[in-house]
């Protein structure tokens, strides 16, 4: 029992870190239908911003994470505006292979400037573990923990309460539309690319502090498995990212808990088969029917 | 026997019945309308015909033979053909390949035939050849056999889609408003090319059309749906003098 | 009447005479290749590269029936390239079977699991079928990196060098033949019909399913056999060479030479094996080129080099021409065109 409570808290860690990448994939899909395969690109480069903010700049963790979530969300503005913008009216496949694009030159940059050895993050906190109940958590969790919980809730404050969160939902569902009703749709993607960006950034320092290890490749494996949490919870739902990435989080250390760990790259793509056949719209998604 | 037999057709789409016990029977070399106000079901009639959808109730029988619930495929091939509302060519291809296409099912060679590059394949796919050319003559469409199809003028891609769906070698043709768009000068070639294409092809006819006029000219019998509901049949005389037919396009006040 | 668009034009057009030159030179110097490997006069290094530009030319022209001709997005080419690889590796070691059984006998497992894999992810469309299929290749190499037999995360060595310059050249050809012939007949016209409008294509009488299915599976079979010919030629393999990059790069050829088009896909699968080589100082660039290269591409030029032209329509000869078509009969079916238009 308490083996099951211990991996579940392991469990929650990484789903809040995959929920948070999840959440720039699913808002980019639901503005623009784009899967931004370049997403798990800008969360490495978060991971490598904090970790000069603290190294070179000797920033402490809350600047550091802030400076990462800017400079991130920047990057996803600018990657909207030279890349995607262009495309907007082409085939959604072309932007699909633009994106692909994107993440591949975002990576070998990384690559050649950074060399591809792993570095250890700087300890911006000592390590402190808690035993309740037999159960261990460690201050690094509950920041993980703590920082998802603040970020999702100022994300789901600026959506459901704000100007520009009214104009993305409205983008959303009907970009034409709404930019006849004033909205400057540009300005909203813009907007949109931003704060997935920033929020990918986080997870990226959060890792970096947890696994205390990071490298230019990082970004590919839990950029796809945030995707695949993304269409777990249903694309375009941003509640359905969060729920998905836990469920993906929690997935993944059971199995490693139960098989070999080197099996746990492939239950992310089972879950995203098995998910696309049964309920292709995810587990809060609506489902639509194609007119004909 | 009746070539088509609707009984009961039924379509729910959620909570939403879009068509409600829909019947019909149509006989060789009928030509049949089927109209009423925008929203009424029209369309999802066909769609239930054509396997775009599976209807929720009742039975489609063609020449005898259940339909109902097969792919659009499979009842394309047991001889029914249809053109589509918002025309569904296959825009970036020339107008020879879209017809080329549709004669699809009239190659029997296998994937084998095709590779080997065997004898029957030459011959199958000269007499394709022939047959399009055949078609393309046909409908005027013969000297714009290179174009892509997206760059025809509107009414030409009507032509061309109606030549498609003949490609299949239909028993049944369905027209979904193959009117729409156009002005009365080309709706009244339209009607008289329908009703040539219906005798050189051995046609039996079911249109969609809003253009009263080509229908009264053209059908012999219609069928007047509103909300999913048969609300009259009969022949052309008969629906425009029937008042719940008039109340159903015009609303009540008008009467 | 548009008269001007069915007149003949006078003669070959400059970019015809052009093209035949173009082609010309290509021949000669494919011919002088094929005479500077038999003569040894090209060191054994380059010439494993062109082995490596064919299996290239069949990974490429395999995949743009899948991405090209029927528009469905594969990003899990890698996958069944690998599995062919394996099924061919462990026959030579465990069984010693003849070369052409084995590169057989990988073409029809991965075939197999492209119609298994094949039959439910086709029902997705566009960017969730990349997803999906991009998720088959990363768990075919969580597989290999797992079972005993593949030798895991080690890799498969002693894979006896059976692939030879012109091995790897007359299976690209025969690949490029046997696609070509599917492509321009009924069959390769439903590919197509699929690719441009599902919904029309069904309403055709055309299986779109099946079709779907069979051009994943014919795919997937060439790419067992480039898998193939690839653990021959290098002798040792390990799930590393099949990751996601490597779809990409086949991506990029099929998107660079353009989506439909055969002649595309070799020019594009042999420039890109070759110019990195040819620039050695490049070689850790090469994925920020390709990267740029598919971002280039598809802001300026999205059709790709050759969109979905052949090299027939560069040298002006008619498509359909090689059967002889009738002259358009006058009279005959006229009847209509009085009343009617």
């Amino acid at each position: 029992m308490q083996e099951v409570v211990q991996q579940l808290v392991n469990g929650i860690s990484l789903g809040s870190i995959y929920g948070l990448i999840a959440l720039g994939y699913t808002m980019v899909y639901g503005i623009i239908r784009l899967i931004n395969f370049a997403h798990g690109d800008i969360y490495m480069i978060g991971a490598f911003v904090g970790y000069f903010a603290i190294r070179t700049f000797h920033l402490s963790f809350l600047p550091a994470l802030l400076a990462a979530m800017a400079v991130s969300a920047v990057l996803g503005m600018v990657i909207e505006r030279l890349a995607y913008r262009p495309l907007r009216n082409s085939t959604r496949i072309a932007a699909l292979i633009t994106a692909i694009g994107v993440s591949f030159l975002i990576q070998n940059t990384a690559l050649l400037a950074w060399t591809p050895d792993p570095r250890s993050y700087p300890d911006v906190f000592p390590l402190r573990t808690y035993e309740i109940g037999g159960v261990y958590v460690d201050n690094r969790q509950i920041a993980i923990l703590g920082v998802a919980l603040v970020l999702m809730v100022v994300l789901h404050y600026i959506v459901n309460y704000t100007q520009i969160g009214r104009a993305m939902r409205a983008v959303s569902q009907d970009a034409d539309t709404a930019r006849l009703m004033g909205i400057d749709v540009d300005r909203v993607i813009s907007f949109t690319f931003a704060l997935g960006s920033a929020l990918a950034a986080a997870a990226g320092v959060l890792v970096g502090i947890y696994y205390n290890r990071i490298d230019p490749t990082m970004g590919t494996m839990p950029g796809l498995k945030a995707f695949v949490a993304a269409v777990l919870g249903g694309i375009g739902v941003i509640p359905g990212a969060m729920l998905g990435g836990l469920v993906m989080g929690i997935a993944e250390v059971a199995v490693v808990a139960l098989t070999e760990s080197t099996w746990k790259d492939a239950v992310a793509f089972a879950i995203l088969i098995v998910i696309l056949l049964v309920r292709p719209a995810g587990l809060l998604g609506r489902q639509v029917r194609e007119k004909v | 026997m009746s070539l088509l037999e609707i009984r009961d057709l039924t379509m729910q789409f959620g909570g939403l019945t879009a068509v409600d016990r829909f019947n019909l029977t149509l006989n060789e070399g009928d030509i049949v309308g089927l109209i009423g106000p925008n929203g009424a079901g029209k369309t999802t009639v066909f769609n239930c015909l054509t396997g775009m959808y599976a209807p929720t109730g009742g039975e489609i029988l063609l020449s005898g033979h259940r339909i109902d619930g097969l792919h659009p495929y499979e009842i394309t091939r047991l001889g029914m053909a249809r053109t589509f509302q918002n025309i569904r060519l296959f825009k970036q291809l020339t107008v020879y390949d879209n017809i080329r296409i549709a004669f699809h099912n009239q190659s029997k060679y296998n994937l084998a035939t095709a590779v080997f590059r065997l004898p029957q394949f030459a011959k199958e796919e000269r007499e394709i050849l022939e047959k399009t050319e055949e078609l393309l003559e046909i409908f005027g469409l013969y000297e714009h056999r290179n174009e892509i199809a997206s760059s025809l003028p509107y009414g030409e891609q009507r032509q061309l889609e109606i030549a498609r769906a003949l490609a299949t070698n239909p028993q049944i043709l369905l027209l979904d408003e193959p009117a729409a768009g156009m002005n009365p000068q080309e709706t009244e070639e339209l009607t008289s090319l329908i009703r040539w294409v219906k005798e050189r092809f051995d046609l039996t006819i079911f249109l969609i059309e809003h253009d009263m006029r080509l229908v009264m000219r053209l059908c012999e019998r219609l069928v007047v749906l509103d909300y999913g509901i048969t609300i009259a049949e009969g022949t052309p005389e008969e629906i425009q003098n029937n008042p719940q037919v008039i109340e159903a396009y015009l609303g009540e006040e008008a009467l | 009447m548009k008269k001007e668009r069915i007149l003949p034009s006078s003669g070959p057009s400059l970019r015809q005479k052009l093209s035949w030159l173009a082609t010309g030179l290509v021949v000669l110097i494919l011919l002088a290749v094929n005479i500077g490997v038999y003569r040894g006069a090209i060191d054994f290094y380059f010439s494993g590269v062109l082995v490596i530009a064919w299996i290239n030319v069949i990974l490429a022209v395999s995949l743009n029936l899948i991405n090209g001709f029927t528009g469905q997005f594969s990003l899990g080419h890698a996958g069944f390239m690998a599995v062919g690889a394996y099924v061919s590796g462990l026959l030579t070691i465990h069984l010693d079977w003849p070369f052409p059984i084995v590169l057989l006998a990988a073409a029809l497992v991965s075939a197999l699991l492209g119609f298994v894999i094949g039959l439910p992810t086709l029902r997705l469309r566009g960017d969730y079928l990349a997803i999906a299929t991009l998720g088959f290749g990363e768990i075919v190499r969580v597989v290999l990196l797992n079972l005993d037999i593949t030798g895991g995360p080690r890799g498969l060595g002693g894979i006896f060098p059976k692939t030879t310059f012109f091995s790897a050249e007359l299976v690209a050809i025969l690949t490029i033949i046997v696609i070509w012939n599917i492509i321009r007949s009924s069959h390769g016209r439903a590919f197509v019909a699929v690719r441009e409008d599902e919904i029309a294509a069904e309403a055709m009488g055309i299986d779109t399913t099946l079709y779907k299915v069979l051009a994943f599976s014919i795919g997937a079979a060439f790419a067992g056999v480039a898998g193939g010919l690839f653990a021959h030629h290098q002798m040792f393999i390990d799930p590393r060479s099949f990751t996601f990059q490597r779809s990409i790069e086949i991506l990029v050829m099929v998107v660079l030479g353009g989506l439909g088009s055969i002649t595309g896909s070799i020019i594009a699968a042999v420039v890109l094996t070759i110019l990195p080589e040819a620039l050695r100082g490049m070689a850790e660039y090469r994925m920020i080129v390709y990267a740029l290269l598919l971002i280039g591409l598809m802001l300026v030029r999205p059709q790709g080099l050759f969109g979905t032209k052949e090299l027939g329509d560069f040298l002006g000869i008619a498509r359909v021409r090689w059967i002889k078509a009738r002259q358009p009969a006058a009279g005959v079916l006229k009847s209509h065109g009085g009343d009617g238009r």
